[in-house]
């Protein structure tokens, strides 16, 4: 109990380190970029205003020396304040809780589609080894790993929505909310939510399916499969007691890793799926060169992937019993 | 040399995309050939069809010919591409090296920092940082390069760590080889295979980033990009869906050559004991 | 004349193309009644593991079966359809393994996995008559506390404990035949005498027939009734423990009797002179830290440590794994650093050299290791990896290669040898290597860490006579590290023993082993594999030592 207990604390202790470190990394950003860092956090938006860039500067405290500087924006991010969208004149942590939900959906979606059907392909295709299966899994996993996420969301809208017009095209609901009960605004939603996930999904999928490949060619050949074997059991069940969850366990422990990409994946698909996200948020936020929305992304962004790579280390001990410390 | 070349030739995948691969650097070598004229200008009619007007892709909603740009768009998604893998790939191998071999604090340090730069989400970091640098060739490849590096250091670092370990080595250390021959005559041949294959894999991750951000609409807008091409398409892709169609192909076709190229490098470079 | 529980007849394997021979089985004959234990014993390439294998079908695709038969229960099992193999795998004829680390499912509890074993052959087996019959046989293979280690995971576990895990596993079903391949050959030399100590019980509580593989004439002599010598392939002599032993008809059984080290005259310490290598206090921990907030990990690998070491003397430095036996050999070359405590070589203190001084100390002191395949450069030619030496104190590029080829040659090697790579030689030409390429610089003190440790015991033989030629040659100071007190008993003129990181006893050969002082070294002794039948043996007048050989080691 005390063991897990100090294993919490020290896993807590270094996240909020992380954290910390990458609000630094924001404010470095900020004042590393050419010409006036008032002028970066004021954007576009009031670049020719003397006066206003004078508040912004005392806003931000921008004559103090940097240490204070970096100690007022710590304590600001601290208190959940992400600064002020002078753009759209709304404060950077409203914007992003209120496109957080649909990110989450998105995301999360996307994540179990990718770890689930990479494992189930991957292992359909290491089981045959070498068979026609395997080889058509592999070509396609390879195709889809090298297809650019955004160009693919495009393809299947072309062909879902506008061929065969089995699924909407953009958005997130077609209907306004009130009208409707809350089951078919769900059905409306998930409708919605199918290309983007698919959509983002089929890449990681490709990379899952690749490495389970892999990982199960690999347990195939150790030796506590020859006992199994020795002890009398079945083909079918040494694969699902003795080859499955073995192989599963590096796939999951380079699905944590990838929680960055997923995410950054995100945006992209958002942005073609016009859904109406963090992702979304971003590709707005960079069209109008709205920095203070883009640094409070960036934290925001980060601290979803500690999330899932804490889910993903979770899910990791749950599975391995020997994982019993860093 | 000649049993590399020897395994590398024994998978047809590995032919495959070199031949992909050399063809996509033919078609970047000749650009200025084939379609002399910018690929910004607007020479032909407007929404033409592939094959009408003389322009084999069709033309853009501005009457750009989306072959020219196709062809074009080829060096930039090179020049790119190996650009910021190699820029990568030197500080991903320096921080590993420095980490596998010093060991103590400075690998903790740095083991640390690459983690932080992973926890990070590589496109969000890439679009701050292009952003905020406003965009160019210079910037979009450093941006790459910043993402891309923690891989490499890991595999750097793991490599070295576990070369460093083998009892070759110590016995070089007792022969009185000074670090620098033992770095550069034991470690380097050693670990360097798996290197060379994740930088070449790097370069295929590079152009998907680079097409990622064009199609963000921070490319280069001095040159057109493949990304910045299906960007272009999105909101026309009712009417006009070879503009988005034909620079994606090129993408992937790209890509698969190049992890063709990649995982027969790989076979070639770390021949392990056949299995079945 | 009962029937045979198992008969092998004429079992011919085919290796694929590219083998370096045809055949890894050539055709064998022979056969394991009920109640008895018969040792197939041979060194690597033998093919004792394979003859295993087949009996159970579970040999590796590459390699078929090209023509013979396997008889059990009056049926031929290779031409046993599957489903009637798998009825008979752990339930009649049961196979345990070598690697116990390796051989259990990681992610699955051990109690699970030998419960695993009862279900398959018996699938109406209620859940707690299963749990029941489990912590039935744990008792039985002598696990500590079984309730609580049912649901222990493999990871948790000491070898030994492995190991008998993976024996009550087999014996779940009543096995009327034992497969054992090598199951004692990764574990400790006191671990390995409780395995077999509790294999033999087994055995004969059950009476069932075993079928043992081993490498070690001492295990063989332990615990076999009959025993088949196998060599390339290929039965080279077997028949009754006793005759095969102590009238062996084959030149080659005969070697590997011979082989065995350590079963000559005794020797005594050098007491007068000098020492050239001395240890005081010497201490040392590992500590691995665990994250932010849990106390980091300590292990003593050296604690107080006191040795000397006279001038031309082999010195023995015997314990188990873990007794931090490694750790003291590298401290000596600072390839590791020291805590606490004093090393002087010549007068001198190693601990307190700088860049230069420690050069030039260990171009006087070498070391030989354990693994000859991790140790050699692969990518470098083998001439090129023993120049390297001398041309870093200065040697001229000529010269070197030189004396590279000079020293290939004085190990048994041809001077070709130089332009070749290490892939390209055995373990055993490997090794002769490393000592050549230690040699070169001409050195007072070499440190052998388990060098003969990974070697068949032919080779094993004629690497211990290299080094005793050289020894002599060279006026050598030797501290060769070992776990196996045979090997110390064949060279050493003064043992240690070490446990934990503590030195447990020191004293001269012929002392120690006459008159072992400490509990834990008269345990050591005891346990060594085959020694009541090599004491007796040596009491006739002892066979001549091999040469130590050229191109075959």
């Amino acid at each position: 109990m005390m063991h897990a207990l100090r294993l919490l604390l020290g896993r807590v202790t270094g996240i909020a380190f992380a954290i910390l470190a990458i609000a630094t990394i924001n404010f470095v950003l900020v004042h590393s970029a050419p010409g006036d860092p008032a002028l970066v956090i004021a954007g576009q938006s009031g670049a020719t205003d003397a006066k206003f860039i004078e508040q912004v500067r005392a806003d931000y405290g921008l004559d103090r020396p940097y240490l204070v500087q970096l100690g007022t924006y710590l304590g600001k991010v601290v208190q959940l304040d992400l600064g002020y969208s002078y753009r759209q004149r709304r404060a950077v942590s409203e914007l992003i809780l209120e496109r957080l939900g649909p990110t989450l959906l998105l995301t999360l979606s996307a994540f179990v589609l990718s770890l689930v059907g990479g494992v189930l392909f991957g292992a359909l295709a290491g089981r045959r080894h070498g068979s026609w299966s395997d080889l058509t899994i592999s070509m396609m996993a390879l195709l889809f790993y090298a297809t650019p996420v955004f160009w693919l969301g495009l393809m299947l809208v072309l062909v879902f929505s506008i061929q065969l017009e089995w699924l909407p095209a953009f958005g997130y609901s077609n209907m306004r909310s009130g009208t409707f009960g809350t089951f078919d605004q769900a059905v409306d939603v998930a409708r919605h939510l199918v290309l983007p996930a698919v959509t983002l999904s089929a890449i990681y999928m490709a990379v899952y399916t690749r490495l389970m490949r892999s990982s199960l060619i690999e347990v195939q050949h150790e030796d506590h499969v020859r006992t199994a074997r020795a002890k009398g059991l079945t083909e079918a069940a040494i694969l699902r007691h003795h080859m499955l969850r073995n192989a599963a366990v590096p796939v999951i422990t380079f699905a944590g890793l990838q929680a960055g990409a997923l995410i950054g994946g995100a945006v992209v698909v958002e942005t073609v799926f016009a859904w109406p996200g963090l992702g979304r948020l971003t590709f707005e936020a960079v069209t109008a060169r709205d920095y203070p929305v883009l640094l409070g992304l960036f934290l925001v962004t980060s601290i979803l992937v500690i999330a899932v790579n804490l889910l993903t280390d979770l899910l990791h001990r749950l599975i391995d019993p020997r994982v019993v410390t860093r | 040399m000649r049993d590399l070349v020897r395994t590398f030739f024994r998978r047809p995948a590995g032919i495959v995309g070199l031949v992909l691969l050399g063809l996509v650097c033919l078609m970047a070598a000749l650009a200025p050939v084939l379609y002399p004229a910018s690929p910004w200008e607007m020479t032909g009619v407007p929404f033409s069809r592939p094959g009408e007007n003389g322009m084999l892709l069709g033309a853009d909603t501005l009457g750009r010919d989306v072959a020219s740009g196709v062809v074009h768009g080829a060096r930039v998604s090179l020049l790119i591409g190996i650009a910021s893998a190699l820029a990568a790939s030197c500080i991903g191998v320096l921080l590993g090296c420095i980490a596998g071999y010093a060991g103590g604090l400075v690998d903790m340090a740095i083991v640390r920092f690459t983690e932080l730069f992973q926890t990070i989400p590589t496109f969000v970091l890439a679009i701050l940082l292009v952003a905020i640098l406003t965009p160019s060739l210079a910037t979009i490849i450093l941006a790459i390069a910043l993402v891309s590096w923690p891989p490499l250091a890991r595999l750097t670092r793991a490599q070295v760590m576990s070369i460093m370990r083998r009892e070759f080595v110590q016995a070089a250390r007792c022969q009185g080889q000074s670090t620098l021959s033992i770095v550069t005559r034991h470690v380097l041949p050693n670990a360097i295979s798996p290197i060379i294959v994740a930088g070449s894999l790097t370069v295929a991750a590079a152009i998907l980033i680079e097409a990622a951000l064009s199609f963000m609409g921070l490319g280069d807008p001095n040159f057109m990009s493949w990304g910045y091409m299906i960007g272009a398409g999105r909101t026309v892709i009712r009417q006009a869906w070879w503009m988005s169609v034909f620079p994606g192909l090129a993408i992937l076709l790209t890509v698969v050559a190049i992890n063709l190229v990649g995982e027969a490098l790989n076979d070639a470079l770390n021949p392990r004991i056949s299995r079945a | 004349m009962t029937e045979p529980l198992l008969t092998i007849e004429n079992l011919i394997l085919a290796l694929p193309q590219g083998a370096d021979r045809p055949h890894a089985v050539d055709d064998v004959s022979l056969s394991v009644a009920a109640n008895e234990i018969v040792c197939l014993v041979g060194e690597s390439g033998s093919g004792k593991s394979m003859i295993a294998h087949t009996i159970l079908g579970l040999l590796p695709a590459k390699v078929r079966v090209e023509s013979g038969a396997v008889r059990f229960g009056g049926r031929d099992l290779l031409a046993l359809p599957a489903a009637e193999m798998r009825a008979l795998r752990g339930s009649d004829i049961a196979m345990i393994f070598q690697e116990p680390q390796t051989a259990l499912n990681p992610l699955k509890r051990v109690g699970a996995q030998v419960a695993e074993a009862i279900r398959t052959h018996d699938p109406a087996a209620g859940r707690e008559a299963t749990s029941l019959r489990v912590r039935e046989l744990f008792e039985q293979v002598g696990l500590p506390d079984p309730r609580t280690l049912v649901s222990a995971y493999p990871f948790q576990l000491s070898g030994g404990q492995r190991q008998r895990v993976m024996i009550a596993m087999a014996l779940a079903n009543n096995p009327s035949l034992l497969i054992a391949d090598e199951p004692t050959t990764a574990l400790d030399v006191t671990t390995q005498r409780q395995i077999l100590d509790l294999i033999r019980s087994l055995q004969a509580a059950r009476g069932m027939g075993v079928l043992f593989i081993t490498h070690d004439i001492g295990v063989v002599a332990d615990i076999a009734d009959r025993v088949v010598v196998l060599r390339r392939g290929r039965v080279v002599e077997q028949g009754p423990a006793r005759t095969v032993l102590n009238q062996p008809r084959e030149d080659y059984t005969r070697q590997l009797l011979d082989a065995v080290p350590g079963r000559g005259t005794l020797r005594r310490a050098k007491e007068d002179a000098e020492p050239l290598l001395e240890i005081r206090g010497l201490q040392k921990t590992f500590i691995t830290r665990q994250g932010f907030f849990s106390p980091p990990r300590r292990v003593v690998a050296a604690e107080a440590l006191d040795l000397r070491l006279h001038r031309g003397e082999t010195l023995a430095v015997v314990g188990e794994s873990g007794s931090g036996k490694s750790t003291l050999a590298r401290m000596v070359l600072r390839l590791i650093e020291a805590d606490d405590g004093d090393i002087l070589f010549a007068g001198q203190s190693v601990r307190a050299m700088g860049r230069e001084a420690l050069r030039q100390f260990r171009r006087c002191a070498q070391i030989v290791f354990q693994d000859p395949y991790a140790s050699l450069d692969p990518r470098r030619k083998v001439g090129e990896s023993i120049s390297f030496g001398p041309m870093a104190h200065g040697v001229p590029r000529a010269e070197a290669e030189r004396l590279a080829r000079q020293w290939l040659e004085r190990v048994g090697l041809t001077s070709q040898a130089a332009d070749r790579f290490p892939h390209e030689f055995s373990g055993g030409q490997r090794q002769r290597i490393c000592i050549a390429r230690a040699l070169a610089l001409e050195p007072s003190l070499l440190i052998a860490d388990e060098a003969v440790s990974a070697l068949d015991v032919s080779v094993q033989a004629q690497i211990l006579a290299l080094l005793a030629e050289l020894k002599e040659e060279m006026n050598l100071s030797m501290l060769f590290i070992t776990h196996d007190l045979r090997v110390a008993r064949e060279i050493a003129d003064t043992i240690v023993v070490m446990r934990a990181g503590k030195i447990v006893e020191q004293n001269g050969a012929e002392a120690l082993f006459a008159a072992p002082r400490s509990d834990y070294a008269r345990s050591l002794l005891a346990a060594v594999p085959g020694k009541d039948f090599f004491e007796r043996a040596s009491a006739r007048p002892a066979a001549s030592m091999p040469a130590s050989g050229a191109q075959s080691g």
